[in-house]
């Protein structure tokens, strides 16, 4: 504060004022900030659901690497976000997964051989499909039981369906209900690690 | 159903909230600040105008000494508060502006002096009698400016460095002489300056210190008696009301009694005595020390003359003044001549110069030694005022002392003529009584009959003597009355019959002790409302109460409604009370509010510290527009706004603010130096303005814009829940993409 000659005024309360502006949650700046915090902490969830899904599903061997198909997503109109199990709805949005090329007529490659249409199956689930593998083990089947060629309501007809004269039963899936309760947990932990972050975005705009 | 989806969202509604209220309320503070701005604005504008003005002021001398004279005290009292100032304020356009009057007017007075010694006065004297002056008395003409200064303005100051670093009695007598003298020697040093009268110079310094010093002697006497006499002067009063109890039980203490009452007035009569001696001590002195000085007449006023004419004040009063007066102004008519001068100037245009003065030569030795006087009487009033003050008090006293006395006195003679009677038994309390009553009535026809022919003086004296009497004829009335059953006194539950007596005297205990404590809470104010309405429904009770209560007397009913009337009428004077002590609060708060608020609302303790000297800034700038506008109502914080030095003392009063709590505890450079870090705080170039904060409440401040946590702010991250869902589904049926409710689950 300072009195000269008549004058007064607040040493630095514009500034001051000005910064707090800053602050709005209604800059883009700001905004893009908090939401660059809260896919920061997503992303460490989903780290922390993948290593809980790889180790406590009791998935043996998980041929597919199913425990990667945790994901989230940053909302864009409201600060907020969400972590799901789910496959995208989209497939052509985030593929992770290339399925391998495949030669087209009359062209000659390295690999000549060709992959039957099994193969190709098998392999394609890999990627964001592979969700369903947890959202199976998330919450279990009941038992299921292939009644043969008139009968099949379970399952595809294959090859080992047709050895085994197309008839048999195929059990069920226990559910773990692990992801809410997971989810929400690490997202509560969460929380205290946006504040930190947030804190610290508002130190840096303060000074 | 297992959940397959986890949703989140920060709710940051309450954060942008305060984030808006903290913002709108630093704008409303820089708006008030802008508005105190302006008033300091017109202020320091009409402070510096009058500032440049000062060097140029015009004198109503009639003469060369006089107008030196003039000039001397304008610039002492320039200099004050130009020494006054700090560092800054001195380079701050108004410390320039009082700078340049002050060479103005240093230039003038020396103009002034060397027209004075050419025309033939004795001023060249003064450098070697100073000299001498410095010699003896180890001062200097510089050490009396600063004297003066201090003398002027820091008088308050000696006195609390006095209680603050003198402890024993005679340190502080000493002290207090001195300082009375240096007051009488600076006097007479300056009145000599103003006539050129040097003849008796030290002499008459000696007689004015050592009056001074026989003057604080005086003072410090009647001080120390009225101190030390005041547990012997209850002692006494304690034994003279204990001996008239027993007096009046039939005991025969008349000797004990006249004993006791001489000894009282003798007590009395030392500060009496004092205080007169004392009061004409201070009215002596004052004279001698200007007639000392005088340049009318060399010489030293006689004892016999001054304890005359002292006599004279003090017992005329205003008539000796207004004969002093006329005196004064007759001789000084007949002393006033015309002096021409004829000078050539430059371009050889001859300019004549026509001065008024005074000749004291046209009067003869008597008429010059009435002049003396009547100057000394006419231009010391004020002074002599005071002095007539402390014996004005000393003769009060004397008079209630007297009083006392003589009733003392009267009282002890009317227990013999009882003691004579003293057979009679019993009947002898209601014949004392009757007597006294009597006594007094008979001294009442007395007084009456004296008044007629009484002085002024005297007839105001029998006009107390007679209410005395009277007053106390009443109440030997209502002590008869009380004893033959004429006036019935009793309480609210003596009256009423069993239960409701209970309640009665329960609520009569019950209102005297709310009325007490309310009475005793209203300095405290306004949380008592809730205790006044508690009282307004007993009350309420207490009337239905008398309405079922019909078997008393009328007259009982009367004193019973009289307590509830009484009780009623306290009640709405506290009401009122308590009006005007929250509309008080309310406009204080009104005009404080913005500024106090704003950073309160982000609870920083540092930023509080702004708050608070923005608060005192935007009142001072208030008691000035109050000032201006009500000058009858100036309240302490106009005062100082509209001193003449109004500036420099808001600088000083917010310097105040960080000397009192120093920068240790953190706080806002004041002055006006803004850039080039030309101040020297804690040897870091720093400017005026720039908040220096310490480090716990760089923490503080730091902890409430960040969050200590984020909570500060209340900015809280509410995890999944109804309300997440709620928004998103109306978030995504705005997108058109239904609704999140059970569709994206496997259940």
């Amino acid at each position: 504060m300072a009195t000269t000659n008549g004058l007064v005024e607040i040493e630095g309360l514009e500034e001051r004022i000005k910064k707090l502006g800053e602050l709005s949650t209604q800059n883009p700046m700001m905004q893009k900030r908090i939401r660059d915090v809260i896919r920061q902490t997503l992303a460490r969830v989903r780290k922390s659901l993948q290593g809980e899904a790889r180790e406590g599903l009791q998935m043996e061997g998980d041929p597919r690497n199913a425990y990667k198909a945790v994901r989230y997503a940053v909302y864009r109109k409201i600060f907020g976000g969400q972590v799901n199990i789910l496959s995208p709805r989209n497939a052509k949005k985030g593929r992770l997964y290339e399925p391998p090329r495949k030669l087209r007529p009359k062209q000659r490659g390295g690999n000549r051989r060709t992959r039957s249409d099994r193969t190709l199956e098998l392999m394609s689930y890999m990627g964001p499909e592979r969700g369903f593998v947890l959202r199976f083990l998330n919450a279990g089947t009941r038992v299921r039981y292939n009644g043969g060629r008139n009968g099949r309501t379970d399952a595809q007809y294959d090859t080992f369906i047709s050895n085994h004269n197309g008839r048999g039963h195929r059990g069920s899936i226990t559910a773990r209900n692990w992801f809410g309760g997971a989810s929400q947990h690490q997202l509560e932990n969460a929380a205290h690690h946006i504040d930190k972050m947030i804190d610290d975005i508002i130190k840096g705009i303060i000074y | 159903m297992a959940d397959v989806i986890t949703r989140f969202k920060l709710e940051t509604t309450q954060y942008d909230s305060k984030l808006r209220d903290s913002v709108k309320s630093m704008k409303d503070m820089v708006h008030m600040a802008e508005l105190a701005g302006k008033d300091f604005k017109e202020f320091s504008d009409k402070a510096i105008e009058s500032a440049r003005a000062l060097g140029e002021q015009a004198t109503g001398a009639t003469n060369a000494k006089e107008k030196v004279r003039e000039l001397v005290k304008a610039y002492n009292e320039m200099a004050d508060t130009y020494n006054l100032m700090s560092d800054t304020m001195k380079k701050s356009e108004g410390g320039k502006a009082l700078a340049e009057s002050l060479t103005t007017l240093q230039g003038r007075i020396t103009e002034a002096k060397k027209e004075l010694y050419n025309m033939g006065q004795t001023s060249g004297e003064t450098g070697g009698i100073l000299g001498k002056l410095k010699e003896k008395f180890v001062l200097n003409i510089d050490a009396m400016k600063l004297f003066s200064a201090g003398l002027t303005v820091g008088k308050k100051t000696l006195d609390v460095a006095k209680d603050a670093f003198f402890q024993s009695e005679s340190n502080i007598d000493e002290w207090g002489r001195t300082v009375k003298s240096a007051e009488a020697a600076y006097d007479v040093f300056l009145n000599t300056l103003n006539s050129g009268n040097w003849a008796n110079f030290f002499s008459n310094l000696s007689t004015a210190i050592q009056g001074a010093r026989d003057l604080y002697d005086a003072l410090d006497r009647l001080g120390s008696i009225k101190q030390n006499n005041q547990a012997a002067i209850a002692i006494v009063q304690q034994q003279i009301a204990q001996l008239r109890l027993a007096k009046q039980q039939g005991e025969n203490v008349d000797d004990q009694l006249k004993a006791a009452t001489s000894q009282l007035a003798t007590l009395q009569k030392q500060s009496v005595y004092a205080g007169k001696k004392a009061g004409a001590q201070a009215v002596a002195l004052t004279i001698a020390n200007a007639y000392n000085t005088s340049e009318i007449t060399p010489g030293k006023i006689g004892k016999k003359s001054l304890a005359t004419v002292t006599n004279e004040i003090i017992t005329q009063g205003q008539a000796a003044f207004d004969k002093y007066k006329k005196i004064n102004d007759t001789l000084e008519a007949r002393t006033l001549e015309t002096r021409t001068t004829t000078t050539t100037n430059e371009h050889g245009i001859t300019i004549q110069t026509q001065e008024l003065y005074h000749n004291y030569e046209k009067l003869n030795k008597e008429e010059r030694q009435q002049l003396a006087l009547a100057k000394a009487i006419t231009e010391g009033e004020t002074r002599i005022q005071k002095g007539i003050g402390i014996y004005a008090q000393a003769v009060t006293e004397g008079t209630a002392a007297a009083r006392e006395e003589f009733k003392g006195n009267r009282y002890a003679l009317q227990g013999s003529g009882r003691s004579g009677g003293g057979g009679r038994g019993g009947g002898g309390g209601t014949k004392t009584v009757q007597t006294q009553e009597q006594l007094n009535s008979q001294q009442i026809q007395e007084l009456t009959q004296e008044y007629l022919t009484a002085s002024d003086e005297r007839k105001a004296a029998i006009r107390e003597e007679i209410k005395l009497l009277q007053d106390e004829n009443k109440e030997i009335q209502r002590l008869r009355d009380e004893a033959t059953g004429k006036i019935v006194r009793m309480n609210v539950g003596d009256v009423l019959p069993n239960n409701q007596g209970q309640i009665g005297q329960q609520l009569g205990n019950q209102f005297d002790k709310k009325i007490a404590d309310s009475v005793m809470s209203t300095n405290l104010g306004i949380g008592r409302v809730d205790e006044l309405t508690a009282m307004e429904d007993n009350l309420k009770r207490l009337t239905e109460a008398q309405k079922e209560f019909g078997g008393a007397s009328s007259e009982v009913w009367q004193i019973y409604q009289q307590q509830i009337d009484a009780v009623e009428a306290r009640i709405e004077g506290f009401k009122g009370g308590i009006k005007n002590i929250q509309q008080a609060a309310n406009t204080v708060g009104t005009v404080v509010s913005a500024i106090g608020q704003a950073f309160n609302s982000i609870e920083d303790p540092a930023a509080k510290v702004m708050g608070t000297i923005a608060e005192a800034i935007a009142q001072v700038a208030l008691g000035y527009g109050t000032a201006t506008a009500q000058s009858a109502s100036m309240g302490p914080w106009a005062w100082i706004a509209f001193a003449a030095t109004a500036t420099a003392q808001m600088i000083a009063m917010i310097n105040s603010i960080h000397s009192a709590t120093g920068f240790a505890n953190g706080g806002i450079v004041p002055g006006n130096s803004l850039s080039g870090d030309n101040l020297s705080t804690a040897n870091y170039g720093i400017n005026s303005g720039e908040l220096i904060l310490n480090k716990a409440q760089q923490g503080n401040l730091a902890s409430s814009l960040q969050g200590s946590g984020f909570s500060n702010l209340n900015l809280t991250a509410t995890i999944s829940g109804e309300q997440i869902r709620l928004a998103l589904n109306n978030n995504s049926r705005r997108r058109g993409r239904g609704e999140y409710v059970t569709s994206n689950r496997i259940r």
